[in-house]
């Protein structure tokens, strides 16, 4: 697949390129009555979904003419008669979708080519401090330190927090 | 009572069938359309392949926050993968909550070799909400690239994120393309399935309207000035990225998707586990629906009234679909009355309609989502009755879910649980 011609270069330690070696099925992991379960759970789907064909199957067999298959599988009710019970579902539906169109088209219209960059926000690191409860000198030792731990008072506001440096060992308290 | 009336009523009871039965199918083609127009439109113009990244003059710096609580299993994978991405300018925050068992010690030692790695410890479990808003004034950089803790990142997403957060002042997040990577069971397979034909085709199609439920947790950039001026996450909510995704929005930043942008992530692979993961998202939008709300008496927010109607209109229909299902159930025990007698589910040809809408979500979301990941077509087998199970889980999580969501008490502070990674985990 074009999508993971250069991803196979990574691989996992065991040679299997990506993501091939992330994707995990393994079903002898799984126990026989979680085997059986599943199994009479995917009949019983299935079966289910096949039922939901059954006025199409009918309509065939009466198509065909199979007069024996039409008594047991009966068409109840007639494919028109159910076109036309539906036209209003249908109605909404295309309205539905033909509003999506028109307000892809019409914001493609107007702001394709709007051009909206402008300057890009930075966060202010005063406010960061201020999230922290920490004064603004203490906040560039937070972003820089290697470890940070953080204490809680019982109300879940910040009791205390402890930082240590990539290559210092220093205690932060506020 | 009047003829008159019972005529009324039995008009009510016909839409209230009909509502029941062609919600969920009226939802599926407008999400099919929706995501059609997406991939014509931004998709398949760019290609498929995720290393061929958007060019940019100089990539600006990310941290990259992981915030983990009992995560010792997976931990480790997630930051070698981490290592492995082509991203030039990054700094990975590990957020250690108050976890129980060894992941505080794996963290330290990881952060001995890895020279990208801080680690930042929470003496208490104090729920992610928690440990991100202490991690992103804690950050370097501007543009914060948040991942669960058992999540194996793409070498190539972070490009495919922060192109978005750097090129468009507007953009206050961006949300990637996760893929399940356990799929051992049949729960497995189906989430699979979930994932491209239900939450990709949603996103696709909404980001076609201009407004997202919900940036997924699982992978989400941040620009760090509109957290900031959001107030960072809602520590007592408990779907964080519902909560903050509605925040952004009602503050007119723009939250996008980005396809390209994958990471593989491992999901519950048991009947309990599952449950307890969607009941956390049930009740988690029902408690971002109540605080948010009232935003749309504003005129400014009109955008998000099309995101909040859908929400109503699926809770409504949750629970007509539930009323439907009892009656279907009482009545083939007592003899109900005519108005209230419901013979089959999905009766004839509504079934044969419900079919079809099936084949074609499928159809369209494999073909599509199939270029990000491994053997869709195989999946195809499992997943193809997939909508009725999902909708029998959608109901029955939002019935739970939502009167959960409304007597939880106010201010709880939402904390972690373990969840279930999947049957080789166990």
């Amino acid at each position: 697949m074009l999508a993971y011609r250069k991803s196979e270069q990574i691989a996992d330690t065991k040679g299997i390129p990506y993501p091939d070696c992330l994707i995990i099925e393994r079903p002898e992991l799984k126990t026989i009555s979680r085997m059986i379960f599943e199994g009479i759970l995917t009949v019983l789907l299935w079966g289910y979904w096949w039922y939901l064909w059954l006025p199409l199957i009918a309509l065939l067999i009466n198509w065909i003419g199979c007069e024996q298959l039409q008594d047991i599988i009966p068409q109840r009710i007639k494919l028109w008669d159910f076109a036309q019970e539906q036209l209003f579902f249908l109605y909404v539906i295309g309205l539905a979708i033909d509003g999506i169109a028109v307000w892809t088209v019409y914001n493609f219209k107007r702001y394709g080519s709007l051009n909206r960059s402008g300057e890009l926000l930075v966060t202010d690191q005063r406010l960061l401090a201020k999230e922290l409860n920490v004064p603004s000198k203490k906040i560039i030792g937070i972003q820089r330190a290697k470890f940070i731990t953080f204490l809680f008072n019982e109300d879940d506001s910040i009791k205390d927090i402890k930082i240590i440096l990539a290559f210092s060992c220093r205690d932060l308290s506020t | 009572m009047s003829g008159d009336t019972i005529l009324t009523l039995q008009e009510v009871g016909n839409c209230f069938f009909k509502f029941t039965y062609f919600y969920p199918m009226f939802m599926s083609y407008v999400w099919v359309t929706g995501a059609l127009i997406y991939y014509l439109r931004w998709e398949r113009p760019v290609g498929h392949d995720v290393a061929a990244v958007p060019l940019l003059k100089k990539w600006p710096g990310v941290s990259i926050l992981v915030p983990c609580h009992n995560e010792g299993v997976n931990i480790v994978e997630t930051i070698s993968w981490l290592r492995k991405t082509t991203y030039p300018d990054y700094e990975i925050i590990a957020i250690n909550d108050g976890s129980t068992d060894d992941t505080g010690a794996i963290l330290n030692r990881l952060a001995e070799e890895v020279e990208e790695l801080r680690i930042i410890h929470l003496a208490t479990n104090q729920g992610k909400a928690k440990g991100l808003n202490m991690a992103a004034p804690s950050a370097k950089n501007e543009f914060l690239l948040c991942i669960d803790g058992d999540v194996v990142l793409d070498p190539w997403a972070v490009h495919w994120l922060v192109w978005h957060l750097a090129t468009s002042p507007k953009v206050g997040a961006v949300t990637g393309n996760p893929r399940i990577r356990n799929r051992s069971t049949i729960l497995g397979k189906i989430q699979v399935g979930e994932f491209s034909s239900i939450i990709g085709l949603i996103k696709r199609a909404q980001r076609v309207y201009g407004r997202i439920f919900t940036a997924s947790g699982a992978i989400v950039a941040f620009r760090r000035s509109a957290l900031q001026q959001v107030g960072y996450w809602d520590t007592d909510m408990i779907t964080e990225d519902i909560a903050i995704s509605w925040k952004l929005q009602f503050n007119d930043w723009d939250i996008r998707y980005e396809t390209h942008a994958l990471c593989w992530l491992l999901m519950p692979e048991s009947f309990k586990g599952l449950w307890q993961q969607r009941l956390r998202w049930a009740q988690g939008g029902m408690e971002v629906f109540v605080r948010n709300v009232g935003q749309l008496k504003n005129w400014k927010n009109r955008r998000m009234g099309l995101i909040l109607t859908e929400y109503v209109v699926s809770l409504l229909w949750a629970y007509c679909m539930v009323a439907m299902m009892l009656l279907w159930g009482i009545g083939n025990f007592i003899d109900m009355p005519e108005l209230l007698c419901i013979d089959r589910i999905f009766p004839d040809w509504t079934g044969v309609l419900l079919a079809v809408t099936c084949l074609v979500q499928f159809a369209v979301s494999i073909s599509i989502d199939a270029k990000y990941d491994r053997n869709m077509g195989k999946l195809y087998y499992w997943i193809i009755w997939y909508p009725i199970a999902y909708w029998v889980l959608n109901v029955l999580t939002i019935t739970v879910g939502a009167p959960k969501a409304l007597l939880k008490p106010k201010g709880k502070r939402a904390t972690w649980t373990s969840p279930d990674r999947g049957i080789h985990n166990e």
